[in-house]
């Protein structure tokens, strides 16, 4: 007989679980995760936004700032003026972007593949290079410039036109994807119960869509507002927000406005991304993979109609690049139209030469390197890891907050965070490693969200699995976690690398004589009336994420092709 | 050979004795989970001989999962000890017990072969890579998959991956099997044909095993013992023959098979008296069952005929409906006497000359030995 009286009774303990090396080991993983937000995100916030309250000499002087800011009489031109282009800019694309995705789903036109396709390729560029075309095109030497009746480029109608270009394939992305899961069986029964093709429209499709559209609408709204590298080709004498802090902070060494124009540049997109969050909370319940893909029934007349729209656009984006290919080969525009390498030669423009070319690769290398492991590490401690609860919430919520931070607005808090000669990183300062350091940072939440999505499909047993046959935590990591990612990898690696090539705004208040980066050459190239140069460092670039991501296709085909005795099928 | 027995001073520190009680393979004393505010083990007292095949049984969310992660050390509880073969594991990390696991997703390596993943605990066994092979051999040749070692998860059936995950979780010879709903994931065919197989190899290896799982059937033809859950306590612990029998409450005569619930008052210590009608039961003297109870029997229980007229409750009824159920026929049949529907398993054993049609009477007795009476529980309404 087993005697069912505990051995010990009396007092009720609670079990502590003692603690493994391992899990010490995963704490302090967990703990540098932390720090590094703390030190690359936190802290440099936390002094722009102290700085914004404080006068030159550090004293708290309240909104003060805020009053003489808006005490200019310039000011809310200036923000009025950044207001009306988002706004204009994002219902253009929007408009387009959704009869785009509308032709691309709800069609049969041909050449689906080939429009989706080029409708991608603003992605590999740097905002700049629509910018230097549209100077080409429509300029005031451009070869159309008559078709602007007189207006000039330069301005709102620039801003505009390069914005519309550049957040296309934003917008289009995110409207694709909510047409996408629509279900299939809905039109059935909308065709069973005998509704006409509009009424279907308004009935299935446009409410779809209507997702996408207002999540599309703040993803769109705040690219425009916090963007750079548009406004300050074509932008003229049209002062945005964007460039107006340049100009404080750059042209004026004004640190104190500079702080207040970021805050502000800051508000709009904090908002924008807390609305686009609830927005996105509320539906991902609703997408499963159960939908059944909807394809089209023939009609002439509708495929005729998108395959135009489609043509046109596809036309307009190809245009765009293929001026500035042509751009970066005259030998001297407008004045000779023959074509050379001449532009290339990069060391008879600038003293740098290639250097920045070469800088550009070495950022977005070491991006893509050190981000890699430290955004899919960290995603696995966030989602995998048992126990520490409140902190992986904390480190989680930190995780999404760079989504809503303009690239300029973490340069700035950059300079005041490390070019503070109480800093002990402050060594960092002007060197290759604050410009990864803000890289990574300001582009960790999507590959994030990625790693995440990824890894949530992983069996959850098998860590436990692993443990029970006394195998660590670190092991079942690299020899099935790992595996078993590598696409996913692979994609943020790309991701990283790629956006690391074309982006710009926080690298303009970081970047030193060495290590000035490509997108900074075709900046200066362009403020020095280069165009030639400028076009072909932009092409470049666009030449480099491109091969990239061909890179990233051969290496993922491979790899599929390798494991897909075990992988099954996946996209 | 001679066993030389210590003089007891203090706890047994050996089960080889054969002059002490074996010291279980598992423990469990006072332990209790909450998440949050929501308490989903409270006060679990139960102790697992070595080699048992133990089932936790219960419906979904009654804590069966949480129980046996907190004996995996996954879910440690809050409170309560486990002790495994007397040593004390309660706060032990996941890795420092000796168990091995199978989930109901099966959590298979997939990156990994068939071999790979029966081989994965057993490297840092100090095997040798030939007899690390051998093993994984021996192991995949016990359930039936020497052919398949170098195959992935992916290109296997759903029963092949259950038994990949059974061999992986055996290959370092855990002194403890945890099972967690290790068949549900099967089609019904394949289910009774690996719970057959599951109980062989239980028995071949000896090794003590804890099944969850919410099937009673299942539960019934696969344990040795089946402890009975809901809502985060022990309802019942016994044999398969022992609860479904005798069940300790309603609700466990409720969830292990049909019943038939009837509601009366215990009017003396063998009478209880629902309708117009007065039962005969079993002498229930000392049982405290004052008020309102339940009468409880299973379909199969109640007879069918003609009875002569000392045959205890009979009853006329009516044939409600009839379903045809293979072996049987399932009678619904309404009782005017104790305004009431039963319902009946009908096997035709040749009663002679019994008509059974809807609409047509008849009578019905139930034996007083097969009534179980319960305190009618507020918390559970029987269905
Ligand atoms: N991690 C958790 N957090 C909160 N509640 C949980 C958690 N795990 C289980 N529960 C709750 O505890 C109860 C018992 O769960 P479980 O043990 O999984 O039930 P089952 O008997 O079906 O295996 C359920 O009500 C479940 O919702
Ligand atoms: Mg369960």
């Amino acid at each position: 007989m087993v005697n069912p009286v505990p051995a010990f009774p009396a007092e009720r303990r609670r079990i502590r679980v003692s603690t493994s090396g391992e899990d010490v080991l995963l704490r302090l993983c967990l703990i540098a995760l932390g720090l590094f937000l703390v030190v690359g995100l936190v802290l440099p916030i936390y002094t722009l936004l102290s700085k914004g309250v404080q006068d030159a000499d550090g004293n708290f002087v309240g909104l003060q700032n805020f009053v003489r800011y808006f005490n200019e009489p310039r000011v809310s031109v200036v923000f009025f003026n950044s207001l009306r282009i988002s706004i204009l800019s994002t219902i253009i694309t929007l408009t387009i972007a959704g009869v785009y995705a509308f032709a691309l789903t709800h069609s049969r036109m041909p050449g689906r593949g080939f429009f989706r396709a080029v409708a991608l390729m603003p992605l590999l560029t740097p905002s700049l290079l629509p910018g230097i075309a549209l100077i080409y095109l429509f300029g005031t030497q451009g070869f159309f410039r008559e078709a602007l009746f007189g207006h000039s480029l330069y301005g709102p109608i620039g801003i505009v036109m390069g914005e519309v270009f550049f957040t296309f394939p934003i917008a289009l992305m995110i409207v694709l994807t909510s047409l996408l899961t629509i279900d299939r069986r809905l039109y059935e029964a909308a065709t069973t119960l005998r509704a006409g093709r509009v009424r279907t429209f308004f009935t299935v499709t446009l409410p779809a869509m209507r997702f996408g559209l207002s999540a599309a609408f703040f993803a769109v709204f705040t690219k425009v507002f916090t963007d750079f590298g548009v406004p300050i080709t074509v932008g003229g004498a049209f002062p945005v927000l964007a460039t107006d802090l340049y100009q404080k902070v750059i042209g004026g060494f004004d640190f104190q406005m500079g702080a207040v124009v970021g805050i502000l540049l800051f508000i709009p997109a904090a908002i924008a991304f807390l609305i686009g969050h609830l927005l996105q909370r509320g539906r991902s319940a609703g997408i499963d993979g159960s939908a059944v893909i909807y394809i089209p029934e023939k009609s002439r007349g509708r495929d005729i109609a998108c395959f135009a729209f489609c043509a046109a656009v596809a036309l307009a984006i190809l245009g765009i690049l293929l001026m500035a290919v042509l751009g970066s080969l005259f030998k001297l525009w407008p004045y000779n139209l023959g074509l050379s390498l001449s532009s290339y030669n990069f060391t008879e423009h600038e003293s740098s030469g290639w250097g920045a070319y070469r800088n550009s690769l070495k950022l977005a290398g070491g991006t893509a390197l050190f981000g890699t492991a430290l955004i899919f590490f960290g995603a696995y401690l966030l989602e995998r890891m048992p126990g520490a609860g409140w902190m992986r919430a904390v480190l989680g919520f930190l995780c999404m907050v760079p989504l809503a931070m303009p690239g300029m607005v973490l340069g700035l808090s950059y300079i005041f965070f490390f070019n503070n000669p109480s800093n002990p990183l402050g060594g960092i300062y002007g060197t290759m490693t604050i410009l990864i350091l803000s890289t990574v940072v300001h582009l960790y939440t999507v590959p994030h969200l990625t790693a995440l999505t990824a890894l949530k499909q992983l069996d959850p047993g098998l860590e436990a699995v692993g443990s029970s046959l006394k195998v660590s935590r670190f092991v079942t990591f690299g020899r099935v976690i790992l595996p078993v990612s590598l696409p996913t990898i692979l994609r943020i690696a790309s991701y990283l690398f790629m956006n690391s090539m074309t982006t710009i705004s926080a690298l303009v208040f970081l970047y030193s004589a060495n290590t000035k980066v490509a997108t900074i050459s075709v900046l200066l190239l362009n403020d020095n009336a280069m165009l030639g140069p400028a076009a072909a460092m932009s092409v470049l670039i666009v030449a480099t994420s491109a091969g990239v991501v061909s890179l990233q296709w051969l290496l993922m085909q491979g790899l599929l092709r390798r494991t897909g005795a075990w992988r099954g099928r996946e996209t | 050979m001679v066993n030389i027995v210590e003089p007891a001073a203090g706890p047994p520190q050996s089960d080889r004795t054969e002059s002490t009680a074996p010291v279980p393979a598992l423990q469990i004393s006072g332990l209790s989970k909450s998440f949050g505010s929501f308490t989903a083990l409270r006060d679990i007292e139960l102790a697992i001989e070595t080699g048992e095949f133990v089932c936790f049984l219960g419906p979904s969310g009654c804590g069966k999962t949480t129980l046996l992660r907190a004996i995996a050390g996954l879910d440690v509880q809050d409170y309560g000890t486990i002790l495994q073969n007397g040593r004390d594991i309660s706060g032990l990390p996941v890795h420092a017990r000796d168990f091995g696991i199978v989930f109901q997703s099966y959590a298979l390596f997939p990156n990994l072969s068939v071999a790979g993943n029966v081989g994965f605990g057993l490297l840092g066994s100090g095997l040798s890579r030939p007899q690390r092979k051998a093993r994984v051999e021996e192991l995949l040749a016990m359930v039936g998959l020497g052919d398949h070692a170098g195959k992935y998860p992916a290109q296997l059936s759903g029963g092949q991956q259950q038994r990949v995950a059974l061999a992986r979780a055996l290959a370092p010879s855990p002194g403890l099997l945890l099972l967690d709903e290790p068949l549900s994931a099967l089609d019904a065919q394949v289910r009774l044909h690996l719970r057959d197989q599951l109980r062989q190899l239980q028995r071949d290896l000896g090794v003590t095993t804890i099944m969850v799982t919410h099937d009673q059937d299942e539960a019934l033809a696969i344990a040795d013992r089946i402890v009975v859950m809901r809502q985060g306590e022990i309802e019942q612990v016994g044999t398969p023959e022992e609860v479904f029998t005798h069940p300790a409450t309603a609700f466990v005569a409720g969830f292990l098979g049909d019943m038939n619930f009837i509601p009366g008052v215990a009017t003396d210590r063998n009478v209880i008296s629902a309708g117009t009608f007065e039962f005969q039961v079993p002498d229930m003297s000392g049982d405290d069952l004052a008020g309102q109870v339940s009468l409880c029997i299973r379909p199969a229980d109640i007879m069918v005929g003609e009875f002569s007229d000392d045959t205890p409750n009979r009853l006329d009824a009516r044939v409600q409906s009839i379903s045809f159920r293979g072996n049987y026929h399932r009678l619904l049949v309404n009782c005017p006497r104790i305004s009431q529907n039963l319902e009946i398993e009908f096997r035709d054993q040749g009663q002679n000359g019994l008509v059974i049609a809807e609409g047509a009477p008849l009578t019905i007795a139930l034996p007083p030995e097969n009534l179980v009476v319960f305190p009618t529980s507020p918390a559970f309404a029987p269905s």
